[in-house]
Order: structure tokens, then C-alpha cells, then sequence
């Protein structure tokens, strides 16, 4: 430990002898760390969504349309041809929510209606429809009250309760409490009941399938469907839109997500077994596997996030050119300590550790210049409501990196000057 | 002194420092495989930007009817038939059924030829469901056959074939060529059997980021739904803003206290992908910046050190009758040469990295433009950054050969 920090004595003041030339190794790393960091945070919105989700929980899907994978395939739109697979009608949901067999299930679709807070002037208002068994099977976290629950729908007309995102609270009530509000849909007033919790960075699964201008929205009961007559964003096969709701929910053409909670063994053949009567293309998808599936982010922010480790791998070797230039600069002072008894290991050690040092001060640098990188990210990519976030995971990630960027850039450096003979430079002093 | 002798002194120097320099070679490769792709990328951002869509952009206003309850199918189509006969008194308008530019990508339809499609092949096309007016409305110019005004249809729901208009795009890929498209048929994956009526200039009507945004299918249809009616108007060059104000008062006169209106002109930059593409433009500008500064103060940086560590060598070139011009030529060459290197490794890596981003986005092609501008920056910035130690290094008397360190 003594030895450490004697090392690290050295290393510091080997940095202040060329203040200048250390602010360009520092400096240089710090700002190809803080573009990495916001790649990073992009790729990052689309990770860990099976925490979101209960390991016994189902999609209903069928076939995907190939002509339309095929279409997307290599666009920034990637999986847009696969939700072809995605939609169910209504007919279907309830011959599947007749048979009684889940024990919790939800349709999940969003449509646009024109309302907002009672007090103020109504709006274009994004409408999510789904049932309470939303809220248990992706296991919602809340930031303000509650869910709406099963005996609200159950009760006869059911209770007008809705529950907003937590973009849709920030964007209506500037992110106040807002339950027991009175919120005006479709000229229908609603109480809310709850306001959900937005992960930092992060999509939500059951966001997926949903535009970025629709994901601030109100979650309404599907029991109101036939009152509010909603009109599905997306459906496929797709209804023309002066069909009205009523024309809708009987069509076959797939307007909702259905989601279930089935229990292992005969519920899960039933159901398979009532799909099979409805068509042959239909199939339950574990729903750990669609958020497998999800996890990739789109097209171009995998592409960033490969040129900013092209940018992080260019800075590497700079800061390693630089390394070894200063090191073999100083190859007769490395001499005279070899010949007063340092060891090639003392020497290789110092050098790494100087390489090491350089790379996590320009990391820790490059992290915190990236909090302006991001948002500025934010400002000018507004790809998303959910913001960019610099997570924990995202700085250990970063942190973990840069030491192993630090050990590559500073090995060659000190294997080379710690491979320097003693008597090489003795004679010329 | 000639050139080509001092490429003998150059060659051995490269092989005496050849850790330095074979790192400098790889960063220099390294970031030219960057610099490519980056600039492939603002390039196709920026083709998204400044996209043509074919339409009078500057000419088009949106309008829009909200609902504030939901509304019968039928009140809403009379309600949608008032407010265009109001509009069309003072610009050509239609109803249609999603608003242009829209920011959300959708299903396209897939077309097929009703008599033995050519090749089996299968044609997608996004389908824009209108009122015959649309293309007044919209701008759009119809090169063969009739628009649907012509046709005399409204609502062909239920009845035959539905007269259609393609985009010339379409009509070729399903019929060949463009003109032997009128009169046919053909058979769509959203509405059933189409008849072609006429064929359309090229026009992009949700944008350029969809893939093949050109590709469009207009089918006539009363486009309302019980919550919203969208409008679009073609207003006289100059006169938008007269256009808004006066289609504001006429959708307001009408009595229909039960919705809002919304009117407002067509701005392609405020929609959010215009500005994700703007944007990306100036987050790779930077990345691209950030690699060739970091590389270049890397570079100027080592500058002393790189003289410092060969003085004697340079002392005993100056005795030996070297002038300062030939110092500075001298580390000039050695710097292209090493240069040169680099961009031969980077091309050959900016290649593999090319088919492994193609894998993902196919648009991102690696074109000799890009490649020659990328190889120009770091030949310049190479020797940029060699000038300075160069002429540090000419600066070195030839007394400085006698010195031991």
C-alpha cells in the first residue's frame, strides 16, 4: 500500500513536469469518454425491460407480414414490420377473456382524443386503453397514488378513474400530485387515481409500438371503450379510418395488444387450444422473450454507439503514443533508476500506473462533461420523451472501460522503457 | 535534395521508432474508418434534411377539426362536407385521412398487379385516403390519366374497384412503365380491388425517413373519424398567412360549438424528424471534430518530444550540409509516408467496418467521395500537425550532433 502511494507520488509529479502535455492526454480522453457516455445513454434506454415484466406473463401474437419485415429490414424502422405480428381484434380478446383461464390479462392500445384538465382548454390528449390487470402484469411503479383495480371495472357503470403517465403529470400538472384530479376526456370526466413512475432513461416495455408523441397519455379502463369510441393509432390489418369504433371492435382486423397471465400447465394448453380455433397462425410469446427482443436499440443508435468506441479506441492509442514519447523522453533518467536497484517491475508498474491515472482522470472528466453532452443530446435529437439519463450502470460501465483503456494504453509504454538497460545511457551522463 | 534519396533515411527511421510510428499509423487508420462513417452518416442525415418532397411545402396549410366528444361516422362526414365546400371558396382543399409529415411511421400497403403480377412480385406503397380534391389540395401534378375529380367517385365503399392514383415510383415497379399504368387494376392489401385512374409525379406525403417515401397510393374516401377531421389547403404563393386567418373564421363560423379548430401552415423543419435529422447532423459534426482534434493536439503535443528525442540526428544531417527547408521537407515526408500508410490500413478497415454497418443500416454505403474527403482531412491534418516539430527541428544548429544527450 506504502508502495502504491509512493508510486503514485511519483506519477504525479511526473504528470506536473509537462502540465501542458498531461492536459492534452487528460483532455483528450475526458472528451472521447464524454461522447462514448452518450452513446451509451442512448443504447441504454432500451435495456433491462424483463425487470418490467413477470416470468408466467404471454402476448398474443401470430405471423408477421413478410412483406412488410422485408420493407423495414435495414431502416431506422427496423421492427416496425415485425408489430404487424402484435395486434389482436376485438372479437378475439374477448373470446380469449371468456374462457376465464388468465389470471390477469389486458388489451394495450393507444388512441387520440381532444381533452385535458377540467380548468383548462382541451388539447390533442393521447388515450392508452388497457384493464386493471395492466398494472400487475408489468408490475407498474407508481410516483402518486394508485392503480385503478378489477372491482372498479366490475362495478356497474364502472368508476371513472384513470391514471396518468408520468410524462403526461410533468407535461399537464407540472409533476404535482395529481391524484383526485379531474381530467376531461372525449367530454367524459375521469378522477385520477394514481400517477405512474418513469424509470430514469429508460423506456417501458409496454411502450413499445407506441409513437413518441403518444407516450405521455392518460390510461383509461377499456370498460369506457364503447363510451369514448376510440380510434386505435395502429391496427393491421389496417381499418380505414372513418370506420367507427362499434365498426371496429367487431372487425377481425387486429387493433390491441393482449396480454396474460397464465399459470404453468393446462390453462396455457386452453388457450393455445381456443387460439388454434381462431386461426392458424395465432401463438402466445413469453413475454421475456419479446423484452429480449426489444432490448436492441434501433438501427442508429447502434451505429453511434460503434463510431464513439472507433473515437474511444483512437483516443486509447493517442494517449499510448503520448505515453510512450514521455517515457522514452526520460529513458536516461529510467536508466540511472535501474542502476541504482529499481527493477524492471518498479519501472513497469510506475509507467502502467501513469497510464492508468491519465486514463480514469479523463474518464471521471469525460463523465461529468457528459452530463452537458447528454442534454444537449436531448436538445437536439428529441427522439423521445423519456429523457437520457447517466445511470449508475452507465458510469460503472464507463469507469470499467476506461481502467481497461488505461491498462492498454499504458502496457507498451512501460514494457518498452522498462525494457531499457541500465548501462545504455551511463556512459553518455 | 531529391526526394526520393530521402526516403532511404525515412525508411530506416521508421524501422528504428518502429512503436511509435506503427501507432501512429493505426490512429491514423482508426480514425479514418471513423471519419468515413461519420461523414456517411451526416450525409444521409442531411439528404433527410433537405429532402425533396415533391409538394409546395411553402403553399400548404393544415387545418384541423377536434371533436370534443366523439361524433357519429355520419354527422361527422356532414360536418366535413360544410367545411370544405366553406374552404374550397377560398383555397382548393381535402379531407384527408393523416395529417402531412406525419411523425409516426405506419404500415404501407402491399399492392399486387390483379392479373398475374409481374414476378409475383409484391409493390408496398403508403396509402393516403382522401377527398377527390386532394390533388389541388396537395399540389399533386398528374402526368397520365385523370385525378380523382375526374373519375367522379366519393366514397366507392362496397362497390367494385376503387378508382386509385399511384405515384409514378409505384406504377413502374407494378406495370413496368409508368404510362401503361392507367386503366388498370390492381389488388391492395387495405381495401380490396383499385382501379388506376391516373398516375402522379413523385411526392412524399409523410415525409422522407419512411422507406421509399415516394411510393404512394391516393384512394378517394370520406377521411373523418368520430374524433377529428384533418384538412389540407393549397394557398396562392404569398398569401398563406391570409389563407389561415380567413379558414380559421370559416371553420369557427360554422356552428358547431361541440369542437375546436386548429389551423396552422405546414412547417416541415418543426417536425420532429426534420429536427432529429438537423440534429443528428450536428452531434456527428462533433464526433467526427472530436477524433481528428483529439488525434491532431495528440500529435502537436509529441511535437518537442519527437524533436528532442532525435536532435542528434538532425544535428548531424544540418553538418553534413542539410538546409533548414530540407529539415522541414524531410519531416514533412516522413509524415506523409507514415500518413499514406494509415489510410491504406483505414481503407481497408473503413471496407470490413462498412459491410459490418451495412448489416445494420443499409443506406450507410461507403462512396469514393467520402473516402477522398476523409483521406484529404488527415493529409492535411497530418502534416499540419508535422510543421510544427518540423520546424522546431530546423531550428537545431548542426553543433548539436557533438552533444552525448
Amino acid at each position: 500500500m506504502r508502495n502504491v502511494g509512493y508510486n503514485l507520488r511519483l506519477v504525479g509529479k511526473s504528470l506536473r513536469r509537462d502540465p501542458w502535455f498531461t492536459v492534452v492526454m487528460v483532455l483528450g480522453q475526458a472528451l472521447s469518454v464524454s461522447i462514448f457516455v452518450t452513446a451509451l445513454t442512448t443504447s441504454q434506454r432500451y435495456a433491462n425491460m424483463t425487470g418490467q415484466v413477470r416470468g408466467d406473463v404471454f402476448r398474443v401474437e401470430r405471423d408477421p407480414n413478410t412483406a412488410l419485415v422485408r420493407f423495414y429490414r435495414g431502416t431506422q424502422f427496423e421492427v416496425f414490420g415485425e408489430f404487424s405480428a402484435n395486434y389482436v381484434s376485438v372479437p378475439t380478446v374477448r373470446a380469449l377473456a371468456a374462457t376465464g383461464l388468465a389470471t390477469a390479462s389486458t388489451v394495450n392500445f393507444v388512441s387520440v382524443a381532444t381533452g385535458g384538465p377540467v380548468e383548462g382548454p382541451a388539447n390533442r390528449l393521447a388515450v392508452r386503453f388497457c384493464d386493471a390487470g395492466f398494472f400487475e402484469i408489468f408490475d407498474v411503479p407508481f410516483r402518486y397514488g394508485g392503480p385503478f383495480t378489477r372491482a372498479d371495472e366490475r362495478i356497474s357503470p364502472p368508476a371513472a378513474v384513470v391514471v396518468l403517465s408520468d410524462l403526461l403529470n410533468q407535461k399537464l400538472y407540472g409533476g404535482a400530485d395529481s391524484t383526485g384530479r379531474t381530467i376531461r376526456i372525449s367530454g367524459h370526466d375521469f378522477r385520477v387515481a394514481g400517477v405512474m413512475r418513469q424509470r430514469a432513461g429508460k423506456l417501458n416495455l409496454w411502450d413499445f409500438g407506441v409513437a413518441p408523441e403518444n407516450i405521455a397519455n392518460v390510461v383509461v379502463p377499456f370498460a369506457f371503450a364503447d363510451v369514448l369510441r376510440p380510434m386505435p393509432v395502429f391496427s393491421y390489418p389496417p381499418v380505414a379510418t372513418n370506420e367507427g369504433w362499434h365498426a371496429i371492435a367487431e372487425s377481425p382486423s387486429g387493433v390491441t395488444e393482449y396480454w396474460l397471465r397464465l399459470p404453468a400447465g393446462e390453462a396455457r394448453t386452453q388457450i393455445k387450444a381456443v387460439l388454434a380455433s381462431i386461426g392458424p397462425h395465432w401463438l402466445l410469446r413469453p413475454a421475456n422473450e419479446i423484452a429480449g427482443r426489444f432490448s436492441k436499440p434501433p438501427p442508429p443508435y447502434r451505429i453511434f454507439v460503434i463510431l464513439t468506441l472507433v473515437v474511444l479506441e483512437v483516443s486509447v492509442i493517442n494517449l499510448m503514443r503520448m505515453l510512450l514519447a514521455k517515457a522514452t523522453s526520460r529513458a536516461a533518467e529510467i536508466g540511472i533508476h535501474r542502476a541504482l536497484g529499481a527493477g524492471r517491475n518498479v519501472i513497469f508498474t510506475r509507467q502502467l500506473l501513469e497510464g492508468v491515472v491519465v486514463s480514469m482522470v479523463g474518464s471521471l472528466l469525460g463523465l461529468a462533461l457528459a452530463i452537458p453532452t447528454v442534454t444537449m443530446f436531448d436538445r437536439l435529437i428529441p427522439d423521445l420523451p423519456v429523457r437520457l439519463a447517466v445511470t449508475p450502470t452507465i458510469v460503472a460501465t464507463t469507469l470499467l472501460i476506461c481502467l481497461l483503456a488505461g491498462l492498454v494504453s499504458g502496457i507498451y509504454p512501460a514494457w518498452r522503457i522498462a525494457s531499457v538497460a541500465p548501462t545504455r545511457y551511463l556512459g553518455k551522463i | 535534395m531529391n526526394p526520393s534519396l530521402e526516403l532511404g533515411p525515412i525508411l530506416r527511421s521508421l524501422r528504428h521508432h518502429k512503436g511509435a510510428f506503427s501507432l501512429l499509423v493505426l490512429e491514423v487508420a482508426l480514425g479514418f474508418v471513423m471519419l468515413t462513417h461519420t461523414m456517411i452518416a451526416i450525409r444521409n442525415y442531411y439528404r433527410l434534411y433537405v429532402h425533396a418532397l415533391g409538394l409546395p411545402e411553402d403553399q400548404l396549410v393544415v387545418a384541423r377539426r377536434r371533436f370534443l366528444q366523439p361524433r357519429d361516422i355520419e354527422r361527422a362526414r356532414d360536418a366535413a362536407r360544410a367545411d370544405l365546400a366553406a374552404m374550397n371558396r377560398i383555397a382548393p382543399a381535402a379531407a384527408v385521412d393523416t395529417a402531412p409529415l406525419p411523425d409516426a411511421a405506419a404500415f404501407p400497403a402491399v399492392l399486387t398487379r390483379s392479373q398475374g403480377g409481374r414476378d409475383g412480385r409484391e409493390v408496398l406503397a403508403w396509402p393516403l385516403y382522401a377527398t377527390p380534391g386532394v390533388a389541388a389540395a396537395l399540389g399533386i401534378d398528374v402526368v397520365f390519366g385523370t385525378g380523382l375529380d375526374a373519375a367522379g367517385v366519393a366514397d366507392a365503399r362496397g362497390g367494385g374497384a376503387k378508382p386509385v392514383l399511384l405515384t409514378w415510383s409505384v406504377a413502374e415497379k407494378l406495370f413496368g412503365t409508368a404510362d401503361r399504368a392507367v386503366g388498370r387494376d390492381l389488388a391492395c392489401s387495405t381495401f380490396g380491388t383499385g382501379h388506376v385512374v391516373g398516375v402522379a409525379r413523385d411526392f412524399a406525403f409523410r415525409g422522407g425517413w419512411v422507406p421509399a417515401p415516394k411510393a404512394f397510393i391516393v384512394v378517394p374516401a370520406q377521411a373523418v373519424t368520430e374524433h377529428e377531421i384533418i384538412y389540407v389547403l393549397r394557398a396562392p404563393a404569398g398569401r398563406r398567412d391570409a389563407v389561415i386567418s380567413d379558414v380559421t373564421a370559416a371553420l369557427a363560423g360554422a356552428a358547431d360549438p361541440d369542437a375546436t379548430i386548429v389551423v396552422k401552415r405546414l412547417e416541415r423543419e418543426t417536425t420532429r424528424f426534420a429536427q432529429l435529422s438537423s440534429g443528428a447532423v450536428i452531434i456527428l459534426i462533433w464526433t467526427g471534430f472530436l477524433v481528428v482534434a483529439v488525434a491532431l493536439a495528440g500529435s502537436l503535443a509529441l511535437a518537442s518530444f519527437s524533436v528532442a528525442e532525435r536532435t542528434r540526428q538532425i544535428g548531424v544531417r544540418r553538418a553534413l550540409g542539410a538546409s533548414r527547408g530540407e529539415i522541414v521537407r524531410y519531416f514533412l515526408l516522413e509524415n506523409l509516408v507514415l500518413t499514406t500508410f494509415g489510410l491504406a490500413l483505414g481503407l481497408g478497415l473503413a471496407a470490413g467496418m462498412n459491410q459490418l454497418v451495412r448489416r445494420i443500416m443499409e443506406d450507410m454505403v461507403l462512396t469514393a467521395d467520402v473516402a477522398l474527403l476523409s483521406m484529404t482531412v488527415f493529409l492535411t491534418t497530418g502534416l499540419l500537425s508535422a510543421l510544427v516539430p518540423a520546424r522546431r527541428a530546423a531550428l537545431i544548429p548542426p553543433w548539436a550532433a557533438t552533444r552525448t544527450l
